[in-house]
C-alpha cells in the first residue's frame, strides 16, 4: 500500500517541503515557507507547488510553529500524511542512521543542538511542535551527519588533547551525507554496479555550502567539512580550512569576541570575502572573463585551486574511483567548474569530454571520454527525496519487526 | 673555510662547527640563556670560524635568499617581528652581537621560509577577505625551505639521465619528516603546495602540534570554554599532536616506523595526511617522478616510502611504474652551512 512522507527542511528563517508517495516516489506537492520571523521589509510568504501549478500565499509566520499551521493548512486539508520526516543537520555522535521519534530521541536531539547552533534549534523546535500537534503520525529524523559514521578514527580524529576530543566532542563529523549517499546510490544505478561496490569522490558543490567525499564501497571513508561545516573548500561565504593560527590571530584582534570571528568566517569569507563583492561564484566566472585580473579572477583561481588539490587527495584515498561524482547547484549547472576541475586530473586517467561536459542537461550523464579511466558523472540531487526514502524504509523495517 | 652554524630558539640556541665543505661537525652543542653577556663570546672565541651561519626560522616573503648580514638586512628583520615574536627578537640579538663583536667574520642570515617565495599566489592565499588578511598576516609561508630546496635539487641530480625529466622539470614530492613534518610538491625548484601555513601549526600533525583543524575549534574553546587565545595556542601546539593521540610522548620516526600490524593510531593518522598531501600534490604538479625523505627522521621512509609508492600508483600514468624514493641524508645545520657558503660565493668571484 502506498503512503505518503511529508519532508521538511528547516533553515533559520525558513522551512522547505515536499510530500512524496512511497514507494512510488511520486511529488504530490511542495514549496518553502520564506522570511519566517520578525517582519522585516519583505512580507513573508509560502511559495506552494501542487499539480503542476505553482503560487505563492502571502502570510505572515512570527515562527516555524506558525509557519507549520500554514503549511499544513495547504497539504494536509484533506489528508494527514501518514509519516513525517525531518532533515537535521547534525546528529553528533549519538545518531548514525535514520531514527524514529521518541521521548529519548528528542532529549538527545536538545542535548547536542549546541553542535549546530544556526541549524539545530530551529529543526528541533519543529520536531517538537509536530508532535505536539500530530502525536499519532510517526516522525523520522534524518542527519546529515550519518552517512559518514563509517569515516576511520585516522580520517575522522583531530590530533588534539584527549580531554576535548572526549568531553566536548571535538571530532570530524562531516556534512552533507544525505546527498553524497544519494548520489553514489544513483551512480551506483547508472553504472550498473552494487552500491557496496561502488568507489567514488562525490562533489557536493552548493550555491552556499559546498565538500567533497571519499567514497570506498559506497561507504564514506572522508569529508572535507569537519566538526563543523567551516572546514574544507572555499565555499560561498565560508573560508574553508585555515592555519589554525589564523583563527585565534583574529580572534585576538577582534578582541575574544568569538562570534565575531565566527560571523567573519562564515558569513563574509570565501568567494564573498575574495571577490569583495558577491559570494556566488558564478558572479566571479562571468566577471572573471572579461578581466584576466583582479578580485573576481584571483577568487575563481583560489576556489578551483582548493577544490583541485582535495580532488587529487581524495583520489589518492580511494584508490581506483569508479567515478567522480558533481552535483548540486554549481557541480549540475556550471560546466566551467567541472572542466576545470578535472583539468588537473590527467596524471590519475581523468579525461573529461567537452562536448559532453557542455551539453550536460538531462541528468544523470557521464561527461568523461570514451578512453577516460574514470567515469564523470553529473548527478541531481535530491535529499528531500532521499530522506523520504530512508523514512519510508525505516518504518516498513519497523513494522515488519512487529509481531504479526 | 671552517663555518659556524647557529640555530637560535626562543630560549636555546645550537651549534655546530664545520671545518671542510663536506664534512662532518667538529664541534657542536646547544647553549641555554645564549643572549647573556659572554655566552656566546666565548663560543666564538673557541670555534674562531670564517664564517657565521645563522638560521632564521621566519623570514616571511621578505627573504628569498640566504642574506649577509647588515644593518639593513636586520632593519628588515625587525619589521617581521610581529609575526614571529618569540623567535626573531633573541635571533635579531644574536645577529647584532655578532657582527658588532666580530666584524671581521662574514654572518650569513638563512631563511627557513626562503625557498618558498615563489609560491603561486593560489597556494599562499587563504579564503577570507584580502583587508582582513593583510591585518593578521594571514599567508601560507611553508617551512622547512632548506630541506625541502636540498631534496629537490638531490632529486634533479638522481634523476639525470634517467630520461625522467630535465631538473627544472623534476615532479617531486619531498616529505620532510622533522618533529613538525611537512609536505611539498615540486616542480623543479619550484613549491606548487605546501602543507605548513602560516606557521607551521597547520597541515601534519607533529610530535606536539596539532595539524589541520576545523578553524571553527578554535571558535568553541573561545566561546564555550572561555579560552584566552593564548590558552588555545598552548594546547594546540604543545599539547596536540602525534603524542596527544598516543597518550604518551611520542615522535615522528617512532609513529611511521611499523609495520601494517604494529603501527598505531597516531601513526596512521600521520600516515593518512602525508597520503592526502601526496595526492594533492600529484594534482598540482600533473604527475611524480620521485618521492624524497628529508630531516631526522627520514629513515622512517624505509616503511612509508613503499606504502606511498604502492597507493600513487594511478591508470593515467602520471606516476611510474615503480615509483623512486629516497632518503636526503644531510643534517640541517650542514644544510646551512651549504647554503650560507653558496651566498657568498658572488662575492669572491666579482
Amino acid at each position: 500500500m502506498n503512503s505518503t512522507v511529508l519532508v521538511f527542511n528547516c533553515g533559520s528563517s525558513s522551512l522547505k517541503y515536499q510530500l512524496v508517495e512511497m514507494p512510488t516516489e511520486r511529488l504530490l506537492a511542495g514549496g518553502e515557507a520564506q522570511r519566517i520571523g520578525p517582519k522585516t521589509d519583505r512580507p513573508a510568504q509560502i511559495v506552494h507547488s501542487c499539480g503542476g501549478a505553482t503560487r505563492t500565499v502571502k502570510v505572515p509566520m512570527v515562527s516555524h510553529e506558525a509557519a507549520f499551521v500554514e503549511v499544513m493548512k495547504l497539504i494536509a486539508a484533506d489528508a494527514v500524511p501518514d509519516i513525517i520526516a525531518h532533515r537535521v543537520v547534525h546528529g553528533g555522535s549519538y545518531f548514525s542512521g535514520p531514527t524514529l521519534l521518541t521521548e529519548e530521541v528528542l532529549a538527545r536531539l536538545e542535548e547536542i543542538q549546541d553542535l549546530a547552533p544556526v541549524h539545530n534549534p530551529p529543526a528541533t523546535e519543529l520536531v517538537r511542535i509536530c508532535s505536539k500537534r500530530y502525536p499519532e503520525v510517526p516522525e523520522v529524523l534524518v542527519f546529515d551527519t550519518a552517512f559518514h559514521a563509517t569515516i576511520p578514527s585516522y580520517a575522522r580524529d583531530y590530533a588534539l588533547p584527549r580531554y576535548l576530543r572526549e568531553d566536548l566532542g571535538i571530532r570530524k563529523y562531516g556534512f552533507h551525507g544525505t546527498s553524497h549517499e544519494y548520489v553514489a546510490m544513483e551512480a551506483a544505478r547508472f553504472l550498473g554496479k552494487p552500491l557496496h561496490r561502488l568507489n567514488a569522490v562525490s562533489c557536493h558543490l552548493g550555491s552556499g555550502g559546498a565538500s567533497l567525499c571519499a567514497i570506498v564501497g559506497g561507504s564514506s571513508v572522508d569529508n572535507t567539512m569537519g566538526f563543523s561545516p567551516l572546514q574544507g573548500l572555499v565555499m560561498s561565504t565560508r573560508s574553508g580550512d585555515l592555519d589554525p593560527t589564523v583563527a585565534t590571530r583574529l580572534l585576538a584582534a577582534e578582541w575574544g569576541d568569538s562570534k565575531a570571528v565566527e560571523r567573519i568566517l562564515n558569513k563574509r569569507s570565501g568567494v564573498l570575502g575574495l571577490t569583495g563583492t558577491s559570494g556566488d561564484i558564478r558572479d566571479a566566472l562571468s566577471r572573471s572573463k572579461h578581466h584576466r585580473k583582479g578580485r573576481a579572477h584571483d577568487a575563481v583561481e583560489f576556489y578551483l585551486w582548493r577544490l583541485t588539490k582535495y580532488l587529487g587527495s581524495y583520489i589518492a584515498v580511494v584508490g581506483a574511483p569508479d567515478a567522480i561524482i558533481f552535483t548540486d547547484t554549481i557541480g549540475e549547472s556550471v560546466p566551467t567548474i567541472r572542466a576545470a576541475a578535472c583539468a588537473h586530473l590527467r596524471p590519475f586517467g581523468v579525461e573529461l569530454d567537452e562536448a559532453r561536459n557542455e551539453s550536460a542537461e538531462e541528468l544523470p550523464c557521464d561527461i568523461a571520454t570514451k578512453e577516460s579511466a574514470v567515469r564523470l558523472l553529473v548527478i541531481h540531487t535530491n535529499e528531500e527525496l532521499a530522506i523520504a526514502r530512508k523514512s519510508y524504509g525505516l518504518l516498513t523495517e519497523e513494522l515488519r519487526r512487529l509481531p504479526k | 673555510m671552517t663555518t659556524l652554524v647557529l640555530q637560535p630558539g626562543a630560549t636555546a640556541l645550537d651549534y655546530d662547527l664545520f671545518a671542510i665543505d663536506d664534512g662532518e661537525a667538529i664541534l657542536r652543542g646547544r647553549l641555554e640563556e645564549y643572549t647573556d653577556d659572554g655566552v656566546i663570546e666565548r663560543l666564538i672565541d673557541e670555534a674562531n670560524p670564517d664564517l657565521i651561519a645563522i638560521r632564521i626560522a621566519f623570514g616571511a616573503t621578505e627573504f628569498s635568499e640566504p642574506t649577509p648580514a647588515s644593518p639593513e638586512a636586520v632593519e628588515r628583520l625587525e619589521a617581521l617581528v610581529a609575526s614571529a615574536p618569540l623567535h626573531l627578537p633573541p635571533a635579531i640579538e644574536l645577529i647584532r652581537r655578532c657582527s658588532t663583536l666580530y666584524p671581521r667574520i662574514q654572518v650569513v642570515l638563512v631563511f627557513d621560509t626562503a625557498f618558498f617565495a615563489t609560491l603561486p599566489e593560489r597556494e599562499a592565499t587563504y579564503g577570507i577577505d584580502s583587508g582582513v588578511a593583510e591585518r593578521i598576516e594571514a599567508r601560507r609561508y611553508g617551512y622547512h625551505g632548506l630541506f625541502h630546496a636540498a631534496a629537490v635539487a638531490s632529486a634533479g641530480e638522481r634523476l639525470k639521465g634517467s630520461g625522467t625529466a630535465a631538473p627544472r622539470e623534476v615532479r617531486v614530492l619531498s616529505i620532510c619528516l622533522e618533529p613538525q613534518p611537512e609536505v611539498v610538491a615540486s616542480l623543479g625548484e619550484d613549491p606548487l603546495t605546501v602543507t605548513g601555513g602560516t606557521t607551521p601549526l597547520e597541515g601534519l600533525p607533529g610530535e606536539t602540534t596539532c595539524g589541520e583543524i576545523d578553524p571553527s575549534i578554535v571558535l568553541e574553546l573561545a566561546g564555550k570554554e572561555g579560552w584566552g587565545p593564548e590558552q588555545i595556542d598552548y594546547a594546540l601546539t604543545h599539547e596536540s599532536g602525534l603524542s596527544a593521540i598516543a597518550g604518551r610522548r611520542m615522535n615522528v620516526g617512532e609513529a611511521l616506523a611499523a609495520n601494517e600490524r604494529q603501527i598505531e593510531p597516531a601513526g596512521r593518522q600521520l600516515r593518512y595526511k602525508i597520503l592526502l598531501a601526496a595526492g594533492a600534490g600529484i594534482a598540482a604538479l600533473g604527475g611524480l617522478d620521485a618521492i624524497v625523505f628529508s630531516g631526522r627522521y627520514r629513515n622512517a621512509g624505509e616503511y612509508l616510502g613503499p606504502w606511498l609508492a604502492e597507493r600513487l600508483r594511478f591508470p593515467g600514468g602520471g606516476t611510474s611504474e615503480a615509483l623512486p624514493w629516497f632518503y636526503l641524508d644531510r643534517s640541517l645545520a650542514r644544510l646551512i652551512a651549504e647554503a650560507a657558503r653558496g651566498a657568498l660565493r658572488p662575492l669572491y668571484t666579482a
